[in-house]
C-alpha cells in the first residue's frame, strides 16, 4: 500500500501539479503532459505490442483516459507511475485483443523489397562511419530488439521502465501492481535473459 | 539475511500480502495477477535449479539475484557492503556483473519512435471533442452496455464500502489534511491567538491592525487573509500550488493539530469558523499574528501562556505595544529621515524622480559626460551621483569672488537658478510652501539642500520595499551566508532577522543604493546642511535634539549616523 504520509511528496512533481491544472480545466496543462509524454508512451508501446500505429492508438487512448479520469484524479503517487500504470493495463488489453495473431510490421530500418527509406538511410549514414560499422550496428539492433521480445511481457515492461523511464524499484512496483522485492526479482530474470541472448556482443 | 535460507524470490505471482493497493481510477482492466506455474513456465531451464536453492556455479543464489539490483542502486547498505565483498574476493562475480552492466548498456541502441505532429493534434482535438460532448443527450443504452453499467455501479458501490471501511480502520492523513486544511494552514496564527473571545476582545480595543505596515517583516500574503476553497478537489490544487517550504509546513502543522487536546482543537476550528466568515476579524488576526513576530521571544512565550481570561491577555498586548510605540517613537529622530536633526517634508517619488532630473540636466557638459559613463545607475545610486556632482561644481560665488576656504567645504548650494528650477519642479502644494517659509536664519536654498538629502534618504527606503525579496530568496541567501553570519543572525528576534537579511540582500543586489552608501550620504549632508546654533568649542552636546548646540570635534554630532555602527535595517521610526 502506498504510504499515506508519503502521499504529500507528490505534490512535488510537476507532472502531478500540471495535472490538478488539468483538472482545474487548464487545457494548455494537458497539451503539456501530452507534448511531455507522448514519445515515451509510444516507445514503450511499440515494444510492448508492436507496430508504430498501434503504438501510437494505444498513446492516445491513455491520454484519453487520462482526460476522462481527471475529475476524480488524486495525486497519491508520481504521475508517470499513473500513466504508466494505465499503458500497462492498455498493453495488455491489446495483446489479449490480438491474441497470437503476429503483426507484421515494417521498422524503419527494414530491408524490404524497396530497401530502406532514404531519409532514414543518410540519418544512419551520418551516425556511422564504414559500411561495416553501419552492418554491424544494425545486425546488433535487430539482435537487440530480438532479446528484448524474446522477455515475458512483464519482465519487457519492467525493462523498458526502469531502463528508459529511469523509474525505480519502487515506481515499476506501483505502475505494474508489484511490490519492489517482486520488481527486483523480475527485473534480475530480465536481465540475466537479456545477457544469454547478448552474449556475443559482450566481452569478458 | 542468510541467503541459504532463501531461495530467489519469485517475479512474478505475488501472494495476497505482497500486492500494493491500486492507484486510482487506473482503469478497471489489465492484467490479473500470474500464477506460479506461468511464472515458472517462463523462466530460463537455467533457473529452475535457483527455485530449489541449489547453488548453480559460483554464486549462491541471494548473491545473484542481487547483482542486478546492485548495478541498479537499489540494494539497502547492508546488502551493498555484503555482495561488495563478494566482489572483491570473486573474479567470477565481478565477470559477471561486468557482462550485466554490458548488456544493460546494448539497449542503448533499440530505436527511439519519431512521433509526428498530428499525434499531438489529433490527441488534443478528440479530447476537445470529450469536452464539448454534451451530456444531456447520452447515447441510448444498448442491453449489454446496461449489463456493464449495473456491475459498475455494483462494483463502485462495493469499492466505496472497502474504502469506507478501510477509512473507519486507517484514516487517511493526506484527506485528513484536505479536510482541516483551513485551520492547519492558518495554525501558527491560531496558536498566538488561542480562542474566539481573545480576538473579539482584542477587536474592541481599536489597536489592531495598526494604521500601516510598511515595514511589515513577512512578505507573504499572510494564510489569514487568503481565502481558502471550500471543495476538496480546489483544496488539492491549493495545496499543490504551494512552495515545498509550505507544504512542509502544512504537514508539520497538522501533526501540531492532532497532538492538541480536543478541547483546543475545537477553539481552534470556532475561531476558525469566525476569521473565515467575518473579514474584520481576520485582518485583526493577521495583524496580531505579524505583531507577535516583532516581539521578544519571551514576551511571545507569556502572551501564549497567558490563561487567566481574553481580558487578562489583551492587556498585556496593549501593555507591549505601548512600550513598542514608545521605543519607535524614541528611534524616529535615528537615521535617516531626520539627518542632520532637521524636521520637514519629504517628495515623493515622483517629484523627486523630477528633481533629480532637473539637476542632471542642468550638470555642465563635463559633469554630464562623467554622469553617462555611470551609465549603469538607477535609483537612487544615480540620484546621490547627480546630486554629488552639481554640488562639487560651485567653484565661486554669484560676480565670480573666489569661495573663501570655509565656503570651499561648505558650498553655497543650489545657486539661485537652480533653486529655482528645482522648486518649480516640485508638484507637491505642501513642500512649496515648506519651501517659501523663508526664516532669517534659514533661507530656501537651505531648505532645499535639507529637503533634497532627506528625501534622499526617504527614497532609499522605497527602494528597498519596492525591491523586497521574497521569503525564498532570503532563505537562498541565508544558506549562502558564512557560518558565523548565519550565527548572528539566528540570535536575533524574528523581525529583526528578516531586516537584517534583507539590508545583506539590498547590499548584495544594489550596492551602490543609498542605503549601502551611507558614508556618501553623510558627507554631503555634512557639506549642504547649514548648522543649528554655534559651537561651544568643547564638542560634548549631546547632539540628538533638535536645537543642541554641542558639536564634537570633528563636526560630527554625537548620535548622528556616521558615529554609529553600520544600520542593521530600515529605522522604527519610518514606519
Amino acid at each position: 500500500m502506498i504510504s499515506s504520509s508519503n502521499q504529500f511528496k507528490f505534490l512535488h512533481d510537476p507532472d502531478v501539479q500540471r495535472m490538478l491544472r488539468v483538472q482545474d480545466g487548464d487545457e494548455e496543462a494537458f497539451g503539456e503532459l501530452v507534448e511531455s509524454f507522448r514519445e515515451r508512451l509510444i516507445h514503450i508501446f511499440s515494444h510492448l505490442v508492436g507496430g508504430h500505429d498501434a503504438a501510437e492508438d494505444l498513446a492516445q487512448e491513455v491520454f484519453l483516459r487520462i482526460y476522462r479520469a481527471r475529475e476524480s484524479y488524486r495525486p497519491t503517487a508520481k504521475f508517470s507511475t499513473w500513466l504508466f500504470r494505465i499503458a500497462n493495463n492498455l498493453a495488455y488489453n491489446a495483446r489479449r485483443t490480438l491474441g497470437r495473431r503476429k503483426e507484421i510490421t515494417i521498422t524503419p530500418d527494414d530491408s524490404g523489397p524497396l530497401g530502406p527509406r532514404p531519409a532514414e538511410q543518410l540519418l544512419a549514414d551520418q551516425s556511422s562511419l564504414l559500411p561495416s560499422r553501419q552492418f554491424v550496428t544494425r545486425e546488433m539492433r535487430d539482435q537487440v530488439q530480438e532479446a528484448i521480445e524474446s522477455l515475458s511481457d512483464r519482465q519487457r515492461l519492467a525493462v523498458l521502465l526502469h531502463k528508459f523511464e529511469g523509474m525505480s524499484y519502487a515506481d515499476i512496483g506501483l505502475s505494474m501492481d508489484l511490490t519492489p522485492q517482486a520488481v527486483k526479482s523480475l527485473l534480475s530474470r530480465a536481465r540475466e535473459n537479456l545477457k544469454i541472448h547478448l552474449k556475443k556482443y559482450v566481452s569478458n | 539475511m542468510n541467503p541459504d535460507d532463501h531461495p530467489l524470490p519469485h517475479d512474478e505471482p505475488l501472494e495476497e500480502s505482497t500486492r500494493i493497493d491500486p492507484l486510482p481510477d487506473s482503469s478497471g482492466d489489465g492484467p490479473p495477477p500470474q500464477s506460479l506455474d506461468e511464472t515458472l513456465a517462463e523462466l530460463p531451464a537455467g533457473d529452475m535449479t535457483e527455485r530449489t536453492g541449489e547453488t548453480t556455479a559460483e554464486f549462491r543464489p541471494g548473491w545473484k539475484a542481487n547483482l542486478v539490483a546492485y548495478l541498479d542502486g537499489e540494494l539497502s547498505e547492508q546488502d551493498m557492503q555484503e555482495l561488495d565483498e563478494v566482489l572483491v574476493q570473486d573474479a567470477n562475480a565481478r565477470t559477471s556483473v561486468e557482462e550485466l552492466r554490458q548488456t544493460w548498456d546494448l539497449l542503448d541502441v533499440l530505436p527511439r519512435p519519431t512521433v509526428t505532429e498530428e499525434f499531438s493534434a489529433q490527441t488534443l482535438a478528440t479530447i476537445q471533442a470529450i469536452h464539448d460532448e454534451d451530456p444531456s443527450n447520452p447515447s441510448p443504452w444498448t442491453g449489454r452496455t446496461l449489463v456493464v453499467g449495473v456491475w459498475i455501479v455494483l462494483l463502485s458501490i462495493s469499492s466505496a464500502a472497502g474504502v469506507w471501511v478501510t477509512d473507519r480502520w486507517q484514516p487517511n492523513p493526506t484527506d485528513h489534511l484536505i479536510q482541516q486544511l483551513s485551520v492547519v494552514e492558518r495554525l501558527e496564527a491560531y496558536r498566538d491567538i488561542g480562542d474566539v473571545d481573545f480576538l473579539v476582545a482584542l477587536a474592541n480595543t481599536d489597536r489592531f491592525p495598526r494604521p500601516s505596515q510598511p515595514d511589515g517583516t513577512d512578505t507573504r500574503e499572510p494564510p489569514l487573509l487568503v481565502s481558502i476553497p471550500e471543495a476538496p478537489q480546489q483544496r488539492w490544487t491549493y495545496v499543490a500550488k504551494l512552495p515545498a517550504d509550505r507544504r512542509r509546513q502544512l504537514k508539520k502543522n497538522l501533526k501540531d493539530f492532532d497532538n492538541l487536546s480536543g478541547a483546543k482543537r475545537l477553539k481552534l476550528e470556532q475561531l476558525d469558523d469566525q476569521v473565515s466568515e467575518k473579514e474584520n476579524l481576520a485582518k485583526i488576526a493577521a495583524d496580531f499574528h505579524d505583531w507577535t513576530k516583532t516581539l521578544q521571544p519571551w514576551q511571545r512565550d507569556e502572551l501564549r501562556k497567558q490563561r487567566a481570561g481574553a481580558s487578562s491577555k489583551v492587556e498585556l498586548v496593549v501593555k507591549y505595544l505601548d512600550e513598542q510605540q514608545k521605543q519607535d517613537a524614541d528611534r524616529a529622530t535615528g537615521w535617516p529621515l531626520t539627518l542632520g536633526n532637521r524636521q520637514g517634508p519629504v517628495l515623493d517619488s515622483g517629484d523627486f524622480k523630477k528633481v533629480i532630473d532637473t539637476i542632471a540636466d542642468r550638470l555642465p557638459p563635463m559633469q554630464k559626460q562623467q554622469l553617462v559613463t555611470n551609465g549603469d545607475l538607477e535609483g537612487t545610486a544615480r540620484a546621490l551621483k547627480v546630486v554629488e556632482l552639481s554640488t562639487t561644481l560651485v567653484r565661486s560665488r554669484p560676480g565670480g569672488r573666489p569661495l573663501t576656504p570655509l565656503e570651499r567645504l561648505r558650498p553655497r548650494w543650489p545657486h539661485p537658478e537652480l533653486g529655482r528650477a528645482i522648486v518649480e519642479a516640485i508638484s507637491a502644494k505642501s513642500v512649496r510652501e515648506w519651501l517659501h517659509e523663508v526664516q532669517q536664519e534659514e533661507p530656501i536654498r537651505a531648505r532645499i539642500a535639507t529637503l533634497i538629502i532627506r528625501s534622499l534618504s526617504a527614497e532609499g527606503l522605497r527602494e528597498l520595499r519596492r525591491n523586497r525579496p521574497t521569503r525564498g530568496e532570503l532563505l537562498e541567501l541565508f544558506i549562502e551566508l558564512p557560518r558565523e553570519e548565519q550565527d548572528d543572525l539566528m540570535r536575533l528576534p524574528t523581525s529583526k532577522y528578516f531586516q537584517q537579511l534583507e539590508r545583506i540582500h539590498d547590499s548584495q543586489r544594489n550596492p551602490q543604493g543609498i542605503l549601502n552608501q551611507v558614508q556618501r550620504l553623510v558627507r554631503l549632508a555634512g557639506r549642504l546642511l547649514p548648522r543649528r546654533g554655534r559651537r561651544n568649542g568643547n564638542g560634548n552636546g549631546s547632539g540628538n535634539g533638535a536645537n543642541k548646540r554641542g558639536l564634537s570635534p570633528r563636526g560630527q554630532r554625537p548620535g548622528s549616523p556616521s558615529s554609529r555602527p553600520p544600520a542593521t535595517g530600515p529605522p522604527g521610526g519610518s514606519r
